[in-house]
């Protein structure tokens, strides 16, 4: 099957970096981070832990490789361990471990008699050697709450459904605020919305200087589509970051913050902890990461709390494999090469969401029947989402039986009619432009070159003597006419 | 193998879960061997490596180093699974996971352990000391005889296998069903559906290897029925003539039998064979013959410690990153002696029945196995002609050359087993020398 060229998302790098990892917000944020924020963060073992399972596989197999040994990490043993030749460039060796060079578990590579290497992060070292033989000290997977034995406890499929409510509850009010679909939705709470605000998800239309929004009435962006069509854990991962960024903001310490969630990542659902022993330094975050339904507390001021499944699932890798039955709750979506698509769900949320590309025909108690048309799609990308995040979305949910057919999953038909539509989009333009018409040929080329020197010409159409300029460039554009204009005149 | 190109870019950016499968030998005579083990002999051409004294290593350290590895190969990604046999006396059981019936884990995480580390550490714990209580039972009971049978590695084997084959089954119908892009077109496997996980079997001897061909061989008598064989019971040492007949009669096939099975599935059978080479000259051949086979990593510990080390630096690379990117530790020789059906012994030289390739330490008129019969005036023929069989002694150990070299003569070794296999022969000479071809 020939694929044509633009299925590759080459045109569009930032929505497929994006795409690509669920922990691309935090890996983008990680990697402005300084020494200094690493040491920190590496005090807590389930850090050093998540950490290494973010590298890639050969990165994270050298660090366990050499992890128990007392030397650094030289670089005749890697290329030897790698089966490189010896002669094989440093900077070939160097960009292998960059990966951990970049989280800092290493340090950069240092020349000493006659060897090279890179020296261990102590911090780091240590860390994960304390993870894998449970000798730490920092309390980082919790400290589980202390309560009597004979307590009814959530279970965990409470605690699912609580995690899921909340988050859902977020999401459905962007999608409704958007749409204005009639589905009774509980507004979240204030701090949420001052997080979508500030994220850039949501926007109060009315408040022109982006400073004292109305937090009722917000209405979703275009970034928030996007945000809609990630998958769940890519969209965890992008709020927490927002949340972070916002402490950060204002100049609070986020990495003790930032270790709190990695602490979530590696512990136990259905078990209860001690939040004033786990995180004596961000209670007030972890209160907050309430709100997003993070965690479960019984009662608002008690010590004890439930991780739930959004947490707890944070850190693993793929969700997908984590959640086999979550998993298959999400692969719902047939499409057809007629473009009707078939969505088993009943859920409204993934409803809602599909009704921002889909036309919606028949909707049955646990199925959706709708068809892709341009119509619909079009106005899809009018709200900023693009062709690859709906091709994403449709593969990402597609149903099993969808893979009883040959690949590729999404027919390459469909595929490419919805780039063709995004091109479609793309293809006029506005802007505003100013436009000076001339008589003179001499005063219109001195004009047009004194335009292009300032990148402020649009367009010239040389038969008719019209330039088209920038706006903003349209006072010091006439100045200049008018000054050549008298030379030109005096000339005579 | 040829050459991997220098090129980084085409290093693997995911691996498949991977799953573990561990056979702990924790023979009891086995590590009291290895609790004290003989001081090393000295190197003096390498200053180095005679500096490190001969380590003692008792089971309850081994543990330790042990959850510390399997730890880590559950660190090293997300849907990793470790299971644990462990094989005693004449018996093989599951310690890891606890059947899912069975009440639920410890009652608190601790709060500086990860929880998955938690509850494989102090599950394998629980099943080794229950296995010792029941080891203990056994011998207050007065069941000496089957203490000293050697270590259940075949039923371990098997049930490894059984285990393999229930998580991913080599039918690929249902497989298919599921999702069939994963054998087509890998990397759409991997954006859509749930990766096949990759299994391999890591078997940990402790048992000399000198009573692990042992184990194989049987006194002749017990051939001929169990009656016998009972009344032979060698309390002394753990290398005695060991065990009743109808277990160890099968040994070696059952072994062999699994080898080819997992060779088949393309299940990696890795080996670390801790006893030194001062308690145990010679190598568990059977099972380096089964890591050889099955394209798994063999390797004797040297009795100077460092164990965690190794454990992590041979073993921890899942099979998909193995030979490319990361190199594989050059492997000893392999010696491809084999055991006979009739006597139970470890040969050199063999006869091998033409009809079903069982293999004979003597020429027979009657095949045991098929009955088929051959011409009785051939025998003495071929006695006389096994007697001028000259072995052609290769070194113990292939030297470790440079990484690309090693592999080639790995190769080398593999084509001539296969050549080996396919004409029916036995190694001759002191098991490491010229094929013969016996017909």
């Amino acid at each position: 099957m020939v694929q044509p060229s633009f299925s590759h998302p080459r045109s569009d790098p930032s929505s497929s970096s994006t795409s690509n990892s669920p922990t691309a917000a935090l890996d983008a944020f990680l990697d402005n981070q300084h020494q200094s924020y690493f040491e920190e963060l590496y005090k807590s073992e389930a850090v050093c832990l998540c950490i290494l399972r973010s590298l890639p596989p050969v990165c994270r197999h050298l660090i366990l490789h050499h992890l128990w040994s007392h030397m650094p990490l030289r670089t005749t043993e890697v290329k030897s361990f790698l089966q490189l030749d010896v002669h094989t460039q440093l900077e070939v060796v160097d960009e292998i471990v960059r990966p951990a060079l970049n989280r800092k578990i290493i340090h950069p590579m240092i020349h000493k008699k006659n060897k090279f290497y890179w020296p261990w992060n102590d911090a780091f070292k240590k860390g994960l050697r304390n993870a894998l033989t449970g000798l730490g000290t920092s309390n980082s997977f919790g400290v589980p709450f202390d309560r009597p034995d004979d307590v009814e406890l959530p279970s965990q499929e409470d605690l699912v459904a609580y995690g899921e409510e909340a988050f859902e509850g977020i999401l459905k009010y962007m999608v409704s605020s958007g749409l204005g679909i009639g589905f009774s939705v509980a507004r979240p709470q204030a701090e949420v919305l001052e997080l979508l605000h500030i994220s850039g998800l949501m926007i109060d239309p009315t408040d022109t200087t982006g400073e004292n929004p109305n937090l009722n009435k917000m209405t979703i962006t275009s970034k928030g589509f996007q945000f809609l069509l990630e998958d769940r854990q890519t969209q965890l991962w992008e709020i927490l970051m927002y949340y972070l960024t916002a402490k950060e903001a204002n100049s609070e310490r986020s990495a003790e913050v930032l270790s709190m969630f990695f602490s979530l990542g590696c512990m136990q659902l259905g078990q209860d902890y001690s939040a004033s022993k786990s995180f004596p330094h961000a209670l007030s975050a972890l209160n907050d990461l309430a709100q997003y339904g993070f965690i479960y507390r019984p009662s608002p001021d008690s010590d004890q709390f439930f991780p739930t499944h959004l947490a707890t699932a944070l850190c693993s890798g793929d969700a997908a494999a984590t959640k086999g039955q979550e998993a298959d709750e999400k692969r719902f979506l047939i499409l057809e090469t007629n473009y009707k698509i078939y969505a088993y769900t009943s859920n409204e949320l993934e409803i809602a969401i599909l009704n921002l590309f889909v036309d919606i025909r028949i909707r049955y108690p646990n199925l959706v029947v709708g068809k892709l048309d341009r119509k619909n799609v079009k106005s899809a990308m009018e709200k900023g989402i693009s062709a690859n995040q709906i091709i994403s979305y449709l593969s990402s949910h597609a149903h099993p039986q969808m893979y009883n057919s040959p690949p590729p999953l999404l027919h390459p038909t469909i595929v490419d009619q919805l780039h063709l539509w995004d091109r479609e989009r793309n293809r006029l333009k506005t802007e505003d432009t100013v436009m000076l018409e001339f008589f003179s040929k001499e005063l219109f080329e001195d004009t047009e070159n004194e335009a292009k020197a300032n990148a402020a010409l649009q367009l010239s159409v040389s038969t008719q003597k019209f330039l088209f300029i920038e706006p903003q460039t349209k006072a010091a554009i006439t100045d200049f006419v008018k000054e050549r204009q008298n030379q030109l005149r005096s000339g005579f | 193998m040829a050459p991997p190109p220098p090129d980084h870019k085409s290093y693997p950016k995911t691996t498949p879960p991977s799953i573990l499968l561990v056979i702990l030998d924790i023979h009891p005579l086995s590590w009291s061997l290895l609790a004290s083990p003989p001081p090393l002999p000295s190197v003096p051409d390498q200053p180095i490596i005679d500096k490190a004294q001969a380590t003692p290593v008792s089971l309850p350290d081994f543990v330790t180093l042990l959850m510390v590895f399997l730890n880590a190969h559950l660190a090293s990604r997300w849907g990793n699974e470790v299971v644990v046999y462990g094989a005693s006396a004449g018996r093989a059981k599951l310690l890891y996971p606890p059947p899912s019936n069975a009440v639920a884990g410890p009652s608190k995480p601790r709060p500086n352990t990860y929880h998955p580390f938690q509850l494989l550490d102090t599950r394998i714990e629980g099943g080794l000391k229950e296995m010792a209580k029941e080891e203990q039972r056994r011998m207050e009971n007065g069941d000496i005889k089957s203490l000293n049978q050697p270590p259940a590695m075949v039923s371990a084997l098997t049930k490894a296998l059984c285990f393999v084959n229930r998580i991913v089954p080599h039918t690929s119908a249902s497989a298919a069903l599921v999702d069939p892009t994963a054998t087509q077109d890998p990397s759409a496997a991997t954006a859509s559906g749930p990766d096949k996980p990759e299994t391999r079997i890591l078997v940990i001897n402790a048992t000399p290897g000198e009573n692990v061909s042992n184990s194989f061989s049987s006194d002749p008598d017990q051939t001929n029925g169990n009656g016998s064989a009972n009344g032979q019971v060698d309390g002394t040492a753990p290398n005695g003539k060991s065990g009743n007949g109808g277990q160890m009669r099968g040994g070696y096939v059952g072994l062999m039998n699994c080898v080819f099975a997992a060779q088949k599935a393309k299940v990696p059978i890795d080996v670390l064979s801790l006893p030194p080479p001062s308690i145990d000259a010679s190598p568990p051949i059977f099972l380096q013959q089964a890591a050889h086979l099955t394209e798994g990593i063999y390797w004797q510990w040297n009795g100077r410690g460092g164990l965690l080390q190794y454990l992590h630096a041979l073993y921890l690379p899942p099979p998909s990153l193995r030979h490319h990117p990361f190199a594989v530790p050059p492997q000893d020789a392999v010696g491809f002696r084999a055991v006979c059906f009739c006597h139970h012994k470890t040969l050199d030289v063999g006869f091998v029945c033409s009809v079903c390739l069982s293999i004979f330490c003597e020429p027979r008129p009657v095949c045991l196995m098929c009955k088929t019969r051959f011409p009785i005036k051939s025998i003495p023929t071929l006695k006389s002609l096994a007697t001028y069989i000259e072995p052609i002694p290769v070194p113990d150990t292939v030297p470790p050359p440079p990484i690309p070299k090693g592999s080639k003569a790995h190769n080398n070794n593999n084509e001539n087993n296969k050549k080996d296999k396919n004409r029916g022969m036995i190694n001759g000479g002191s098991g490491r020398g010229e094929p013969i071809e016996i017909d």
